[in-house]
């Protein structure tokens, strides 16, 4: 006799665990089955430990920087093992409230691993033995995980994806990051702070790719600063481990060269996490790329079931999926729901930070979108004057017509938390007198976010454009 | 060694100032790398290169004024499509680049919106060979709506038509082929280029640059209004992009979709109401001119009259109506009523069946839950209600009103009496509150005191029925071997038929004349 529950979220990620509490303040019955640790790869190997270890090199930075403004400080000491235990005091204290909160609202998290058995029907594997749950309603929230292609993949401790990297066993002289994207840079960050020689070798023509060179050159000026190298339009052909080193094979422009590294980071993209769930006996099928195809409202092809997260497709993002979850949740409750943002914002947490939501000038050509441009370098801020990080612009992009804002991006310190106001200015239809018409508090780096938009019709008052008549 | 000039603009704009340039010599660029920045009178616009190759040249600065076709920056290493000579014979060769340069495009049904799915061609509007301009109609539609043109997304010649006037087409289908220059909008270019020494690339940057194609610019599309807002008009199954926004650059606000609604439901076009049902279509055609068959008068409609038939016209749109009639024997009541008429009075109450049959509905409301309650289409949930108070009809000399009784079940028909001739009379002295209107289970229409009988009584939404009493008679009854004589009422019992059925709309009709019947036997606990 299988147990019955009126709905399970398959997957303690920050989508699952969100659809998860959601349903249960709205009254629902829920059982939770997580796999491995309650958080997902965000709180565990993704997000919030990268983050720690950014903190820790930032504090770093700060330090060496200081003397700038006239203090002096030896060079940090640094202590692995405390560095490590600081990581996973963070992971563990939110890993712990996911159970506790989960506790509070009475879902039944199960730890397990979930395979379908039929389409209302989960079978759950765990310690103490094989069980089935029957549902009424379930949402299948099971991310993604690194991928490694074949070529690369070789058996060595010192060639790592994400997870590995943020294990931190120790600070490689030479370190090699093959991924120019998100991950990379952010993790590259951390060991050269930590004082390893990074190399980043990115196939594609720029670093984080997708975003617009203005925003990316401030980034690139400071790698080229703190890394050893930066190789973009490269290829990696073949890793060998040779003793204690790892002999690396890429090919550009240049040719075919080889060099050896201490550590290999492999962060060239995710896929899916849906090949182990047996989607077919739920009558589920994902596509090529094991993306499982949802509508607007979360729903699979088979009534009842819903996907949410990485398993639906790009970006990749905690703060997509913890949306998706509600909108899940709110059609089991029989709302008119639907995922119809108009903007998700991405950040990359690396000093400084990069930040963008809503159309990008790459997008804006490709579709032939019209667009208004307003720009503010941050050497114009005060405030980031005083912090001595004017390495910032803030940009924005408006409807020539209407003067909607159609996207922004930023880079400099806090960008991340500085993108907030662009994307509720896009969701609410905002025009750009919205936001001048709102006051900024000075001096603040919020501010740079109403002189970008000033700055559209040359009026920004800490930037002179000559008038172009 | 290529040159990169200034494509085409689009709409008419031929010039504009560098703003910024974004290469320097030596500068290795990749297709499409932006050059430059031009500021028009329009908009700031990227100028992308479409050729890779190192720059060894820029012909212009910051600040320049540069025209369409104006050279802008020398390459090297370019992989350079044209001969030289091929541009350096004025327009001829640029003509022949762009006809070179056409390709098919066909042209199907586009989304008529508003659930259309196709329609019936009514006519052609073009020929095979035909030149159109971009929006020219290709052809007219008939749709269950409206005849509408399908004007054609692309200048260019019609090579082929695919179907003729009366065929049904779906959306989607195929209409018409049009044969499209790439570079069909440049036939001011040439002079300019004639200056060039060195050639134009193969397909100049026009796609990129040129701004405002209707069909792939986003930001149209998109109608301004904030989460809330969207999320309101979803639940409301309004189209927001129907909905004018008052605030600044046209945003819809939570008012606007409101104020778009009420108005929807004032005109009596089909709109959502907030019970998910569909408030009717009443179009009303305009009223003949009644004054050519004799005298007339015309009089405002009062505001009582106003609210009535609003919420007769819902009630009546809303509800499927059942009626359940009967003949009841009201003749024991009559004779209590005589028997015990200057107790009535002496308790300052009506003497009148009335009171006797609010007792018997409150009886039998408790004993059907179903018909004390209310349907909430909007949540899909019934909802039942504990408390037993019943509305009555009262005739007044403005019109009908009715105020509600409340907690009959827990009174004595005397009680009854009592109370409601207070209410009533505060009622026709238009005394009553708001309060006392509101909350009925159900409600008792009893015309008998003026005549007739049976007729169907329209339930008082949000209630689930209604009563109906016309006017007792005498009437032989044929009972034990013998006909005597009964006072015979006619009784309606109206319900709506979505939270109750037909059964127990008998059911209840049943108990009621039982108990109504026999008050005695009832009062006595049966």
């Amino acid at each position: 006799m299988a147990d019955k529950t009126q709905l399970v979220v398959i997957g303690a990620g920050p989508g699952g665990y969100t659809a998860a509490f959601y349903a249960a303040d709205c009254g629902m019955e829920v059982t939770l089955v997580e796999a491995e640790h309650p958080g997902g790869t965000c709180l565990n190997v993704g997000c919030i430990p990268s983050k720690a270890l950014l903190h820790i090199a930032k504090l770093l930075e700060e330090t060496r920087h200081a003397g700038e403004a006239g203090i002096f400080y030896e060079e940090p000491r640094i202590d692995l093992k405390k560095v490590r235990e600081y990581k996973n005091g963070v992971v563990n204290q939110l890993k712990g409230g996911v159970r506790t909160l989960a506790k509070a609202r009475k879902v039944n998290l199960i730890d397990g691993f979930a395979t379908f058995v039929a389409n209302n029907k989960l079978s759950i594997k765990n310690s103490k033995g094989v069980s089935e749950l029957e549902f009424e309603h379930c949402i299948i929230a099971t991310g993604s995980v690194p991928v490694v292609p074949g070529p690369l993949r070789i058996e060595s401790e010192r060639v790592m994806d994400s997870t590995g990297a943020l294990e931190l066993a120790d600070v490689p002289a030479r370190f090699l990051v093959v991924g120019g994207g998100v991950i990379g840079l952010e993790l590259g960050s951390v060991y050269a702070s930590l004082g390893s020689k990074v190399t980043v070798i990115e196939a594609l023509d720029q670093i984080a790719n997708g975003v617009d060179r203005d925003i990316i050159k401030p980034l690139e000026k400071h790698f080229s600063e703190k890394f050893e190298a930066v190789m973009v339009k490269t290829m990696v052909k073949s890793l060998k481990e040779a003793g204690k080193k790892i002999v690396v094979e890429y090919e550009n422009a240049g040719g075919v060269h080889s060099d050896r590294f201490d550590r290999v980071l492999l962060c060239i993209g995710r896929r899916p996490n849906s090949d182990k769930l047996e989607l077919e006996k739920a009558g589920l099928q994902a596509d090529e790329r094991g993306f499982i195809q949802v509508n607007s409202s979360m729903e699979t092809a088979v009534p009842g079931i819903y996907a949410i997260g990485d398993l639906i497709g790009n970006p990749m993002l905690a703060h997509k999926a913890s949306k998706e979850a509600r909108v899940a949740v709110d059609k089991i409750l029989g709302k008119k729901s639907v995922f119809d943002n108009l903007c998700i914002p991405s950040v990359i947490y690396t000093d400084p930070e990069v930040a963008w939501t809503g159309l990008t000038e790459i997008e804006a050509r490709a579709k032939s979108i019209p667009y208004k441009l307003g720009k503010f370098p941050w050497g114009a801020s005060g405030r980031a004057l005083a912090m001595a990080r004017t390495d910032g612009l803030t940009k924005v992009l408006i409807d020539p017509e209407t003067e909607r804002i159609l996207g922004a991006a930023m880079v400099g310190v806090n960008a991340g938390e500085l993108i907030a106001e662009a994307c509720l200015a896009i969701e609410m239809g905002a025009v750009l007198e919205d936001v001048t018409g709102t006051i900024h508090a000075h001096p603040t780096l919020s501010e740079t976010m109403m002189e970008s938009m000033e700055a559209v019709h040359g009026l920004a008052t800490h930037l002179f454009s000559p008038k172009k008549k | 060694m290529s040159t990169i000039v200034l494509p085409d603009l689009g709409e008419g704009v031929n010039s504009g100032i560098i703003a910024s340039l974004a290469v320097k010599v030596g500068d290795v660029i990749n297709d499409g790398d932006t050059l430059m920045e031009i500021e028009t009178d329009k908009a700031v616009l990227p100028v992308p290169s479409n050729i890779g190759g190192k720059v060894i040249k820029i012909l212009v600065k910051e600040g320049d004024k540069i025209e369409v076709g104006q050279a802008l920056v020398k390459l090297e290493g370019a992989d350079v499509v044209v001969e030289p000579k091929a541009v350096a014979t004025k327009s001829v060769p640029v003509a022949a680049k762009s006809s070179a340069a056409t390709e098919a495009f066909s042209v199907n049904l586009p989304d008529l919106g508003e659930g259309v799915s196709g329609g019936i061609i009514s006519s052609l509007s073009v020929s095979v060979g035909d030149e159109v301009s971009e929006g020219d109609a290709l052809i007219e539609i008939e749709t269950d709506k409206a005849v509408l043109p399908v004007p054609a997304p692309v200048s260019g010649k019609v090579l082929s038509i695919a179907v003729k006037a009366g065929d049904k087409i779906a959306v989607g289908e195929l209409i018409a082929n049009m044969s499209v220059g790439v570079d069909s909008a440049s036939s001011s270019a040439p002079e300019v280029q004639a200056t060039v020494v060195e050639p134009i690339v193969k397909a100049m940057p026009v796609a990129k640059t040129q701004v405002r194609r209707p069909e792939v610019v986003k930001s149209g599309t998109v109608v301004p209004a904030g989460p809330a807002t969207r999320k309101l008009a979803r639940e409301l199954g309004i189209e927001l992009a129907e909905v004018a926004g008052s605030k600044r650059g046209g945003r819809v606000s939570i008012e606007d979709v409101k104020a778009y609604v009420k108005s929807m439901n004032l005109k009596g076009k089909p709109a959502t109401s907030k019970m998910g049902g569909t408030v009717a279509a009443a179009n009303w055609e305009p009223l003949p001119d009644f004054s050519k068959f004799g005298p007339i008068r015309k009089e405002k409609v009062s505001n009582l009259r106003n609210i009535i038939s609003n919420r007769m016209s819902a009630s009546w749109n809303r509800i499927p109506h059942v009626f359940q009639f009967n003949e009841v024997d009201f003749t024991k009541i009559v004779e209590i009523q005589k028997r015990y008429k200057d107790d009535f009075k002496g308790r300052g109450s009506s003497v009148s069946p009335t009171n006797f049959i609010i007792k018997a509905m409150a009886i039998c409301l408790s004993e059907f839950p179903q018909f004390n309650s209310s349907f909430d289409e909007g949540s899909g949930e019934i909802i039942y209600k504990d408390y037993i108070n019943i509305g009555v009809a009262v005739d007044t000399s403005t019109g009908l009103i009715v105020p509600v009784l409340k907690g009959v079940d827990k009174m004595t028909i005397f009680d009854i009496g009592k109370e409601l001739k207070e209410l009533a009379e505060r009622t026709r002295e238009r005394k009553v509150t708001p309060a006392d209107l509101a909350g009925g289970s159900m409600t008792l229409s009893n015309l008998g005191g003026i005549g007739g009988t049976h007729f169907t009584p329209i339930v008082n939404w949000p209630e689930v029925a209604i009563l109906g009493v016309g006017k007792g008679t005498i009437k032989p009854v044929y009972s034990n071997g013998e006909f005597v004589p009964r006072m015979m009422t006619q009784l309606t019992l109206s319900y709506d038929h979505r939270v109750i059925d037909g059964a127990d709309g008998a059911r209840f009709m049943v108990r009621l004349s039982e108990i109504l019947e026999d008050i005695e036997r009832t009062l006595l606990g049966g």
